[in-house]
């Protein structure tokens, strides 16, 4: 494998709770390829999310490397870290996350204008990324005037527009009825196939084995890696 | 379950409701005792003042009459004039005269002066004055050799004489000469407030043709039916008619009358205004804040009305919860704002005593006011528990019990912006009139007074005509006073005078001026005084050009005078007024301008009236051909003036035991009554501003911290998606100088309208003055931002991890 676009070693992660400590994730490795689509996979309460949040620079890890694109990552500041999500990183989430009070257009265009970026191009970012996920139609209107099906497009909408260097789904179909949740899954193969570096957390293996590889973890701890075969299959 | 048990029960929860948040609960108390114990003092300070009807039967016949001279002010009457509407009015029942009359009480205990009046005969009749005890005056006492009568007030009666029964018919002596008591009335029915007795007024059948000494305060009373506009019309009819007959004097006059209650307010009544305005504006912004708190607690309790509606609570129900926490609220702050009013009346009532509000003696807290302040407060509860309760009792439950009632801001929230925007300008107002007034009172603090107000004393001697029946006694008693003062230890200069600087009363006449321009009948209108050499030194006024009076002026009774600049300026424009002479008018009816004066000197300019308004042309007369019965004398010392009060008294005593002193204040001291109401004003509108301040200072920080704290969610999103703390605080900041910015937009619109109220009591500083606008809005401002800065500070700190918390 050439340079990894991810890359962890050794990562934990313990929680104190009145004098308990929680081991969220024990001795993480795992490296992810530019263009790779990886998803990780186990039971609630395994560490997939602290996973995750610590993959999108959401927490830090107690101990253990972080290489984001062959930068340490994990010892950043606030402000540092803050530009790295903005930049390098979008994020999916279960329950979307959109701003209510926002439009569809303003919630997509919300990351580009903390990154400074003129209007003009900002624009031309927000339309390309809406038609991208066909929602181009729907720019003017709010969340709650949305499915869930189609917030969640408005989701991967607002994590393409900024161009990142991988797209971090936390449970993206965890909200969404099994027709919406395979449309979401076909929309995020599509990006897949058009270059995007994916990496989702689900706990459902039927979505899981959509990525080209799955990392299964239990107690903290990747207990299995496996290959999928569905990517082949579609791209065959 | 019984009604009386839900209801028990409903208590129990809303006290224990309250007493889990004892920080919002006690701001809430707090701030509605702040807006109803403010509300209710002051409306009580305006019932007494404004409200309530005189103490007389029908008040509302009763007026008082001026002569209105070409500039348009209110003019006292002059005998003539007053004849005139006495045998020429139709509409009227009567009209009454009343001048000062200032008497030393002597023969039972130790010698005082007392403040009084004389009154026409009928004055009590025409008022309908009930005496307590004895009667008023009879026509016949009206007469020369029948008025040595008297009629006290209550106050007198019972502080000096013990409330004795056996008053009446007694003889007391008042300026040495025996006058019976008659009767003693209350002393709200006294003609004039302060007065302690009332003796008949004499007008000799000379001075009744007077047309020109304007000495003489008239009330009347008009015939059942008549009204207001019909009576002046009459006033101004007679007025027209006498025209012709005088056009020397009355050529440019003409008559009015005024309500008599509405004139005894007049003064006061801007005052108040201002202040009803600025307690109302306070009391809004204090149900705002309290609004806004019960609009954000309900919004924040919409999960647990969710599980008590699932768990079967009827909406009545609910609803009732929230409005007995909400009553209990309003009762604990209107119990403790009616206990504040309740405690501040008496300091109020010094307040408005100090402020020379009349009426003052009767602000109290009437039941009435602290029925309705009692009301106010339930009514507030109902007001603002209600909407909330509304709000809260229909919640959408499967989302509130599923989402913790989380949203972006919540319910409500244009109505809580609303109400922000709506304290802020408010506040902008109130500080607007603050600062008004405060730099109003700096400048006047700062105005060149023309004398030195430190170590000097003012004493008031009024000599008793019975026994300084003749000029040269009392020439030869004040010499002595002057003489054996000015020897003392510490002092200075001694110098007497008709008036000292400041000292509310003051005379002016007219003066022949020959060559001057406006060298017509009557001739120029300048202030007078009387006064002695050292009067000058005494006071601190400096000698400009020319000389002081000399001695020997006072001891060869030389007719000179001293004028000031204003009148060297007005009359002697280009000229050098020394040496030129002036005439004064004499004669029982003051027409013919018979008496000459030589100007020996000019001194500097004298706020002698009131500090706001620019000193008038003025003329002093060394006491050669005039001198006094009463006078003042000015004390200048080397320490403190105080410390020679009782020495000073003691010397005059040395010359006659039975001579009373009075009013011993210091120069400094009349200075301050002088600024003392616009002080007052000062700071009731400083505490009141303050306060608001405060308030919409708390209430902005209130509605941005409940805004973050509902959007605390949406603004880990923004961080996830790569927003920098201080993307989000700016984010928080801006929305905080948003509503800032609209409440001050909207203030100074209103206030530019509401400060006009004040150009009464503004002094040099116009009511849209723009330094005080821009300096309140930016203070304003600043608050704005800290109170939004302590908040966003929170949301800065926003975790991201919360947009991977699943719903």
């Amino acid at each position: 494998m050439a340079d990894p676009l991810i890359k962890l070693d050794n990562i934990t992660k313990v929680f104190l709770t009145d004098e308990v400590e929680t081991h969220a994730l024990a001795g993480i490795h795992l490296e992810v390829a530019k263009g790779e689509y990886l998803s990780v996979a186990g039971p609630s309460g395994c560490g997939k999310s602290t996973l995750l949040s610590i993959l999108g620079l959401l927490d830090t890890p107690t101990d253990g490397t972080y290489l984001l694109n062959g930068r340490h990552v994990q010892g950043l500041s606030l402000p540092e870290r803050a530009r790295i999500r903005n930049q390098d990183i979008g994020f999916i989430f279960q329950s979307f996350n959109l701003i209510g009070d926002l439009t569809v257009y303003e919630n997509v265009e919300l990351p580009l204008t903390y990154r400074g970026m003129p209007a003009a191009e900002r624009k031309q970012r927000v339309t390309e990324s809406l038609e991208k996920v066909g929602m181009g139609h729907r720019a003017k209107h709010l969340p709650s005037q949305l499915s869930g099906g189609q917030q969640q497009r408005v989701a991967v909408a607002r994590a393409l527009g900024g161009h990142p260097a991988v797209l971090l789904a936390d449970e993206p179909t965890g909200n969404l009825d099994s027709k919406n949740g395979d449309a979401v899954m076909e929309l995020l193969h599509n990006l897949h196939r058009a270059g995007s570096t994916i990496l989702m957390v689900t706990h459902d293996t039927r979505f899981a084995r959509h990525a080209d590889r799955t990392v299964h973890l239990f107690d903290g701890r990747v207990v299995e890696e496996s290959e999928n075969t569905r990517a082949a299959e579609s791209s065959a | 379950m019984p009604l009386l048990d839900q209801l028990r029960q409903d208590l129990r929860f809303g006290a224990r409701g309250l007493a889990r948040q004892p920080g919002l609960t006690a701001v809430i108390v707090l701030i509605l005792a702040l807006g109803i114990g403010a509300t209710a003092a002051i409306f009580s300070v305006v019932d007494g003042i404004l409200l309530k009807p005189l103490a007389f039967d029908q008040p509302g016949q009763l007026f008082q009459a001026f002569e209105i001279p070409p500039d348009h002010t209110q003019n006292n009457v002059s005998p003539g004039v007053f004849k005139d509407w006495c045998t020429q009015s139709t509409l009227c029942e009567g009209f009454a005269a009343y001048s000062g009359a200032s008497m030393n009480l002597t023969g039972s205990g130790e010698a005082v002066r007392l403040s009084g009046l004389a009154i026409s005969a009928n004055g009590f009749r025409l008022l309908r004055s009930h005496p307590v005890l004895g009667r008023t005056f009879a026509d016949s006492e009206g007469r020369p050799g029948n008025n040595r009568v008297v009629v006290l007030a209550l106050s007198l009666w019972r502080s000096r004489f013990g409330g004795e029964d056996s008053i009446v018919g007694r003889a007391i002596q008042l300026n040495g000469e025996d006058y019976t008591v008659i009767g003693v009335v209350p002393d709200e029915q006294m003609p004039r407030e302060r007065n302690s007795f009332a003796v008949p007024l004499l007008i000799s059948p000379s001075l009744q043709e007077n047309r020109n000494g304007h000495w003489l305060n008239v009330i009347g009373r008009l015939k059942p039916g008549v009204t207001v506009e019909q009576g002046r019309a009459e006033l101004h009819a007679i007025a027209a008619r006498q025209k012709p007959l005088y056009p020397a004097w009355k050529a440019h006059w003409t008559s009015s009358l005024f309500p008599l209650d509405e004139q005894l307010t007049r003064e006061a009544r801007p005052s108040l205004v201002i202040l009803v305005c600025a307690v109302a504006s306070l009391f809004a912004i204090a149900c705002a804040n309290v609004a806004n708190l019960l609009l954000a607690r309900a919004s924040a309790r919409e999960r647990e009305m969710a599980v008590r509606a699932a768990l079967g609570a009827s909406r009545a129900r609910i609803v009732r919860q929230l409005l007995t926490e909400s009553v209990l609220l309003a009762v604990l702050g209107g119990g403790l704002g009616a206990s504040t009013a309740f405690a501040s009346i008496g300091a109020l009532r010094q307040l408005a005593g100090a402020m020379a509000f009349p009426r003052a003696t009767d602000i109290a807290l009437s039941p009435l006011i602290l029925g309705l302040t009692l009301a106010l407060a339930l009514l507030t509860g109902l007001a603002f528990g209600l909407a909330p309760a509304l709000q809260a009792s229909r919640p959408e439950l499967t989302r509130a019990l599923k989402e913790g009632g989380r949203g972006s801001e919540g319910r409500g929230a244009r109505l809580r912006s609303g109400l922000i925007i709506a304290e802020i300008a408010l506040s902008l107002v109130l500080l607007v009139g603050a600062g008004l007034m405060l730099r109003s009172f700096r400048a006047l603090a700062k105005a060149p007074l023309g004398f030195e107000p430190d170590h000097a004393l003012t004493l008031s001697i009024s000599l008793a005509p019975a026994r300084y029946h003749s000029d040269e006694l009392r020439r030869t008693f004040f010499e002595s006073v002057a003489e054996r003062v000015a020897a003392l230890p510490g002092v200075q200069a001694a110098g007497l005078a008709d008036q000292a600087p400041l000292s509310r009363s003051r005379s002016d006449r007219f003066f022949r001026i020959p060559g001057w321009s406006g060298d017509k009948e009557p001739g120029f209108d300048a202030d007078y005084n009387v006064c002695t050499p050292d009067y000058f030194k005494a006071v601190g006024i400096p000698l400009e050009r020319g000389r002081p009076f000399l001695p020997a002026d006072f001891a060869q009774h030389r007719s000179v005078a001293i004028i000031n600049e204003a009148m060297a300026r007005q009359c002697f424009a280009g000229e050098n007024p020394i040496g030129r002479t002036i005439f004064t008018y004499s004669g029982p009816t003051f027409t013919t301008p018979t008496t000459s004066w030589t100007i020996v000197g000019i001194i500097g300019d004298v706020r002698s009236r009131d500090l706001a308004l620019a000193p008038k042309a003025a003329v002093y007369l060394c006491p050669g051909v005039e001198t006094w019965r009463d006078a003042i004398l000015v004390v200048r010392t080397a320490g403190d003036p105080q410390a020679l009060a009782e020495p000073i008294r003691q010397a005059i005593l040395g010359l006659d035991s039975n001579q009373p002193v009075a009013g011993v204040r210091t120069l400094a001291a009349l200075v301050d009554r002088t600024l003392a109401m616009r002080q007052m004003m000062l700071w009731l509108l400083s505490f009141f501003a303050g306060s608001a301040l405060l308030l919409a200072g708390i209430g902005l920080y209130g509605v941005i911290a409940y805004v973050v704290s509902q959007r605390t969610r949406e603004f880990g999103i923004r961080a996830a998606l790569g927003a920098t703390p201080e993307n989000l605080l700016g984010l928080v900041l801006r929305r905080g100088v948003l509503l800032a910015s609209l409440g001050l937009g909207a203030g100074i619109g209103v206030a530019l309208g509401a400060t006009r109220l004040m150009t009464r009591l503004l002094y040099n500083v116009r009511p849209g003055d723009p330094l005080t606008f821009a300096g309140v809005t930016l203070l304003l401002l600043a608050v704005a931002l800290v109170a939004s800065w302590l908040p966003a500070r929170r949301a800065a700190q926003a975790d991201p991890l919360v947009a991977l918390r699943a719903d």
